[in-house]
C-alpha cells in the first residue's frame, strides 16, 4: 500500500504537531504517494517542497479514496476533526499524548450538547462513578480533583483503530495499560539536526552581551513546564552570577500568565519575553542560549518537540526525571528530581552553567549525538513503516 | 559529654514561612489599587449621585491618578523586593543545609579515625 492519507495540522497552525508533520513529510514522501488532510477551516499551509495533494476534509469525505489514513492526534483544537475521523474510520492513530482528555473536554464544550452528553457517557463507561463525577464537574463549571493521567480517554479511538504509533517506551507502557489490546508501535519522534549556529553573532543581533548566562525556556507556554519553578530558582541563583538573562518565547495558552509571577517577583529587568517566534527565530534563540529548560510535569505520555530541539542544537537541558524525558541518557541532560528537591538542583544547574567555564558544553555535546541516532528520521520512517505494514495486513484480512 | 544535636532545616514549611506566605498573598491581593471603584446608581436619588459622583471624578483626576499610579509603582517595587529577598533567604538556607551535612560527614570521620597524636 503506497499511498497515505495523513490528517494533520500544518504550519502556520500553532500545533507544534503542525511543525512535526512538516518536517517528517518530505522522509514520508521519499516512500509513500501523500495526501495531506487539513481542517474545512485551517489557514492556508505554507508551500511544502515536496509533490503532495493537500485536500480539506469535506473535499475528501467526497473522493471516497480507498487510501490508507494515518491521524496525527493532539490536545490542540486544531485536532477536533482528526479525533472525529479517527472515530468514524479506522487507520493509523499516531498519539503525540497518551491522555487526550484535553481534546476530549475542549469538545465536550464548544460542539454543542450531544457532544457534552457524549463525553459524560464515555467517561461513566470507562472509568465509572469517577469518570462520571469528574464529567459533570466540567459541565457545571466546577474543577475536577481527578489528573487527567488517570483519565486519558484515548481508549476509543485507540481500539478502534488499526495500529498507534506512539513516540517512547513510555508512552507505550502507559497507553497498554489504559488499552491492554492495542497494537502499539514505536516510532521516534525524529528531528533535523540542523547546522550549529554561531554563538556571538546570535548573541549580537539580539543585543545581548558575549559573558551574560542566557537561560531559555522556548516552546509553546503551558503550565505543565512549570516556569515558576523555574523563575523562583532563577532568582536565588542570580545572588550567585555576574550577570543573567531569562528568555522565555512561546505562545501562550489562555489562562496562563506567567509573565505576571516574574513581574510580581522583581524578575522584569532580568527576563526577555519574546511572545510566539517563527522556527527561524527558535534557532537563533537558541544558538544565543547557554542553558535551556524544559522541566514538564505532569506528562501526559507527551514527546516534547521543543526539548529535541534544544537537545538537537547541543544545549544542556534541564528536564523533569519522569516519562518519556527520563529516556534522555543521564549524560546529556541535567535531570530534575520531582517534589521539593526540585527548586534546590535548578538552582544548582543554574550556578554551575554560570560559573564553571564550560560545564554545559559537553552535556550539550552528548545530547546532540544522542539525538542525532535515536531520533533520526530514518528510524522514524523505520517506525511509520513497520506500522503501515500490520495496517495494511489488517485491511486486506478483512 | 553529650554533643548537642544539630538543627535540622524541615522540608515542611514551618509556622513561619507559611505565616509569610499568608502575608505575601495578602500583599499581591491588595497591591494594585484602584482609584475608580464601581458606582452605585440604584433608584432617583442614586442615578442624581452617582452622576455627581462620575463628575467630580473626571474633574479630579489630573490630580487622583498620577498619585494612584504611584502607589502601584510603589506597591509592585515593595513587593518585588520582598520577593527578592525572600530568594536570597532560601538560598541561604540550601548553602546552610549544605554546609551543616558537610560538618556532619567531617565530624563523622573524625570519630572514625581520631586525629594521631603528634
Amino acid at each position: 500500500m503506497n499511498q497515505l492519507a495523513i490528517f494533520t495540522p500544518l504550519p502556520p497552525s500553532s500545533s507544534g504537531i503542525g511543525q512535526y508533520s512538516s518536517e517528517l513529510l518530505p522522509t514520508l514522501a521519499t516512500a509513500y504517494a501523500l495526501t495531506i488532510v487539513l481542517a474545512d477551516d485551517a489557514p492556508e499551509p505554507a508551500p511544502l517542497a515536496i509533490p503532495v495533494t493537500i485536500v480539506r476534509v469535506s473535499q475528501f469525505a467526497q473522493q471516497r479514496a480507498p487510501l490508507l489514513r494515518l491521524y496525527q492526534l493532539g490536545n490542540s483544537p486544531e485536532h477536533a476533526y482528526i479525533l472525529r475521523e479517527a472515530e468514524e474510520h479506522p487507520g493509523i492513530c499516531v498519539l503525540h499524548d497518551i491522555t487526550l482528555q484535553h481534546l476530549q473536554r475542549w469538545r465536550a464544550l464548544h460542539e454543542g450538547p450531544t457532544a457534552a452528553a457524549a463525553y459524560r457517557a464515555e467517561m461513566q463507561a470507562r472509568y465509572g462513578t469517577l469518570g462520571k463525577q469528574a464529567a459533570d464537574d466540567l459541565l457545571q463549571n466546577r474543577p475536577t480533583t481527578l489528573s487527567y493521567q488517570q483519565i486519558p480517554l484515548c481508549e476509543r479511538v485507540v481500539e478502534q483503530s488499526l495500529v498507534t504509533i506512539v513516540h517512547s517506551d513510555y508512552a507505550r507502557a502507559e497507553l497498554l495499560r489504559h488499552c491492554p489490546t492495542a497494537k502499539v508501535i514505536i516510532a521516534p519522534h525524529g528531528v533535523p539536526l540542523l547546522p550549529l549556529g554561531d554563538r556571538t553573532a546570535a548573541r549580537a543581533q539580539l543585543g545581548i552581551a558575549p559573558d551574560t548566562l542566557v537561560i531559555a525556556a522556548l516552546g509553546n507556554l503551558i503550565p505543565e513546564k512549570r516556569l515558576e519553578v523555574a523563575l523562583t530558582a532563577f532568582a536565588r541563583a542570580l545572588y550567585h552570577l555576574p550577570d543573567a538573562l531569562f528568555l522565555i518565547a512561546g505562545a501562550a495558552s489562555p489562562h496562563y500568565t506567567p509573565c505576571t509571577f516574574a513581574r510580581m517577583h522583581g524578575l522584569e529587568p532580568v527576563t526577555r519575553w519574546l511572545g510566539r517566534v517563527s522556527a527561524a527565530e527558535f534557532e537563533q534563540l537558541l544558538t544565543a542560549t547557554d542553558l535551556c529548560v524544559n522541566l514538564r510535569w505532569p506528562t501526559g505520555g507527551e514527546t516534547s518537540g521543543s526539548l529535541l530541539r534544544m537537545l538537537a542544537a547541543g544545549r544542556a537541558t534541564l528536564v523533569s526525571d519522569i516519562g518519556a524525558f527520563a529516556e534522555v541518557p543521564d549524560d546529556a541532560c541535567v535531570k530534575i528530581p520531582l517534589g521539593p528537591p526540585a527548586e534546590a538542583a535548578i538552582v544548582r544547574a543554574f550556578i554551575q552553567a554560570g560559573t564553571l567555564a564550560g560545564w554545559a558544553d559537553p552535556i550539550g555535546a552528548r545530547a546532540r549525538a544522542f539525538v542525532s541516532t535515536a531520533h533520526s528520521f530514518t528510524r522514524t520512517l523505520a517506525g511509520y513503516q513497520q506500522a503501515i505494514r500490520q495496517a495494511a495486513a489488517i485491511v486486506a484480512k478483512s | 559529654m553529650t554533643t548537642p544535636t544539630q538543627p535540622t532545616i524541615s522540608p515542611l514549611p514551618t509556622a513561619g514561612e507559611r505565616l509569610q506566605a499568608q502575608w505575601r498573598a495578602q500583599a499581591e491581593r491588595w497591591a494594585t489599587v484602584n482609584a475608580h471603584l464601581p458606582l452605585e446608581t440604584a433608584g432617583r436619588l442614586g442615578a442624581v449621585v452617582g452622576a455627581s459622583r462620575k463628575a467630580i471624578r473626571l474633574l479630579l483626576r489630573w490630580y487622583i491618578n498620577p498619585i494612584v499610579e504611584q502607589q502601584n509603582h510603589f506597591n509592585a517595587a515593595l513587593l518585588s523586593l520582598e520577593a527578592l529577598h525572600h530568594a536570597r533567604e532560601q538560598e541561604l538556607l540550601r548553602e546552610l543545609t549544605e554546609l551543616q551535612q558537610r560538618v556532619r560527614e567531617l565530624e563523622a570521620r573524625l570519630t572514625i579515625d581520631p586525629p594521631s597524636p603528634q
